[in-house]
């Protein structure tokens, strides 16, 4: 594998804007889901991406990991356009989809290992990376099993340990914890707060549990009908508006 | 190269993991078994029809490849029509439907890549299926053998083998495509089925008329270009017939898959 000098760039500490995104739009005929989106995320970064179901959350995110290509607009991962160069930038994102992308009848590690395959994970750390993920995402108990036979909130996590694997650069996490029970959103908190403290990560998760953000993020990205409501720190927020993070969803949200 | 594999070893994963390369393979080994049987009665009766109408001149057209391993692959390849739609409805369907789609088109594989390795995923089993009709004219090669030599003229089973080896591909890269314009096994399959069958009639379409459209109805049905290999004669044409309708599908599936990309 030739190093590309692009992502060289990547691994750059002088790169401090990982994420931005002009103008990103999406229209399906005459519906349009995502209007005119722009933001920007410095590295190290955790942003929650904040809305009711249907803002156009998940739109935008596949759009950001070049799963859905977007009707105008652009964005940029690391510098690198998602849509001239999607097979650099892919190297680089670990997604979560809504759904946990998995194949009920592969053992969860023959899941891992062919995820990590196709991300190139070099052969000879392939059977370490899984372990590696596996025992970040809580899932390392069930390696031989099959994911068929695994409840709901075991998928979840199994989708989480495939976004982590090959430790890439930004992660963006579709309700990370959907389907969990209390202790294990706890868990799944954690291991994104911990992941924030390294610095090395940038990480956008969706969600539209407010106590979630609270938890895990200093920035929050509101979206409602396709359009940003607000981006802001919480307590800049809370204090611009007078009023709780739970108050203002409300009132973004129905305005 | 390495992510084609990738996704080769997982399909086949999935087909041997779960029942449905077993099903298939079992339930086509156990009808080629009656075709077999059915094809070995038949033959035996010409035998003593010929001896006891005292006609030498009948015994020696009488061979196991003419009266039974012909006959039984020409059959045979009619199964086809339910088999490949059976074995790949669910190549791109199951992605779809179960959003590991999603997974695919965000990790670093080209279009190129998915539709390469699960193509040669079927190709794998393909290869598989073909074996089960060679164990006949092994059976007969082992008990048929005289003082003359073996009883079966084995080159002309080699090329039958290979002609509808090649069918079966063309047929399953046909069954990929539709699995790529669908997020339904079901509906995957029938349009597989009902292409198939056209396919099929087509020869029996082309008996009915005459001149320039016959030839090209017959030229474009793929049963017609299974017959000569089953005779022991390996054409070109056949060859090159088989080898761009596969490029066709998968060029077509290759279209369908990237169109996601652009939509």
């Amino acid at each position: 594998m030739t190093v590309i000098p692009r992502a060289a760039l990547l691994a750059s500490p002088s790169l401090k804007l990982m994420i931005e995104v002009e103008g990103l739009t999406k229209r399906y005929r005459d519906h349009v889901a995502v209007r005119d989106l722009s933001f920007k995320v410095n590295k190290g970064e955790i942003v929650g991406f904040l809305g009711p179901n249907g803002a156009g959350k998940s739109t935008t995110m596949r759009m950001l990991v070049g799963f859905l290509p977007a009707t105008a607009g652009r964005a940029r991962i690391a510098g690198i356009d998602v849509f001239e160069d999607p097979m650099t930038v892919k190297r680089h994102v670990g997604y979560l989809p809504e759904v946990p992308p998995v194949y009920l009848d592969m053992t969860v590690r023959e899941y891992l290992a062919f995820v990590g395959r196709i991300k190139a994970v070099p052969r000879s750390e392939l059977k370490a990376e899984v372990v590696r993920v596996a025992t970040l995402a809580g899932v390392d108990h069930i390696l031989p099993r099959l994911i068929r036979n695994i409840s709901k909130g075991y998928r979840q996590r199994v989708g989480i340990a495939q976004a982590l694997l090959k430790d890439p650069d930004v992660l963006i996490l579709d309700e990370p914890t959907v389907g969990l029970d209390p202790i294990q959103i706890e868990q799944v908190r954690n291991l994104i707060i911990d992941l924030g403290k390294s610095g090395r990560h940038t990480i956008i998760l969706s969600t539209h549990i407010l106590s979630e953000v609270r938890a895990t993020c200093e920035r929050i990205i509101m979206v409602a009908r396709g359009e940003i409501a607000a981006d802001a720190k919480i307590a800049d927020l809370e204090a611009e508006h007078g009023a709780s993070l739970e108050q203002i969803f409300t009132k973004l949200a129905a305005a | 190269m390495r992510n084609t594999l990738a996704i080769l070893r997982k399909e086949l994963n999935v087909y041997f993991t779960t029942v449905i390369a077993y099903a298939g393979f079992g339930a086509f080994a156990f009808l080629m078994g009656l075709l077999f049987v059915a094809s070995v009665n038949r033959f035996q009766q010409a035998t003593q029809y010929a001896l006891q109408q005292q006609r030498p001149e009948m015994l020696e057209q009488l061979n196991f490849n003419d009266s039974i391993v012909s006959p039984m692959l020409s059959t045979g390849i009619w199964m086809f029509l339910f088999f490949v739609p059976f074995l790949t409805m669910r190549l791109f369907a199951e992605e779809k439907s179960g959003r590991t789609f999603e997974l695919l088109m965000a990790s670093p594989v080209r279009s190129i890549e998915m539709v390469l390795g699960k193509f040669l995923s079927v190709m794998f089993l393909m290869l598989l299926l073909c074996g089960i009709p060679l164990l006949f004219p092994l059976i007969l090669h082992l008990y048929g053998s005289g003082t003359g030599g073996s009883g079966v003229d084995w080159p002309p089973v080699w090329t039958g083998i290979l002609s509808v080896f090649m069918l079966g591909l063309t047929f399953s890269a046909l069954g990929l495509f539709f699995s790529s314009l669908t997020e339904s096994q079901i509906v995957a399959a029938l349009l597989t089925f009902a292409a198939l069958l056209v396919g099929f009639v087509l020869p029996m379409m082309a008996a009915r008329l005459e001149g320039d459209w016959r030839a090209f109805l017959e030229y474009l049905a793929p049963i017609s270009h299974v017959g000569r290999g089953l005779e022991g004669r390996l054409v070109a044409h056949d060859l090159v017939y088989f080898g761009s309708a596969i490029l066709a599908c998968l060029f077509l599936t290759h279209r369908a898959v990237e169109s996601h990309r652009w939509r």
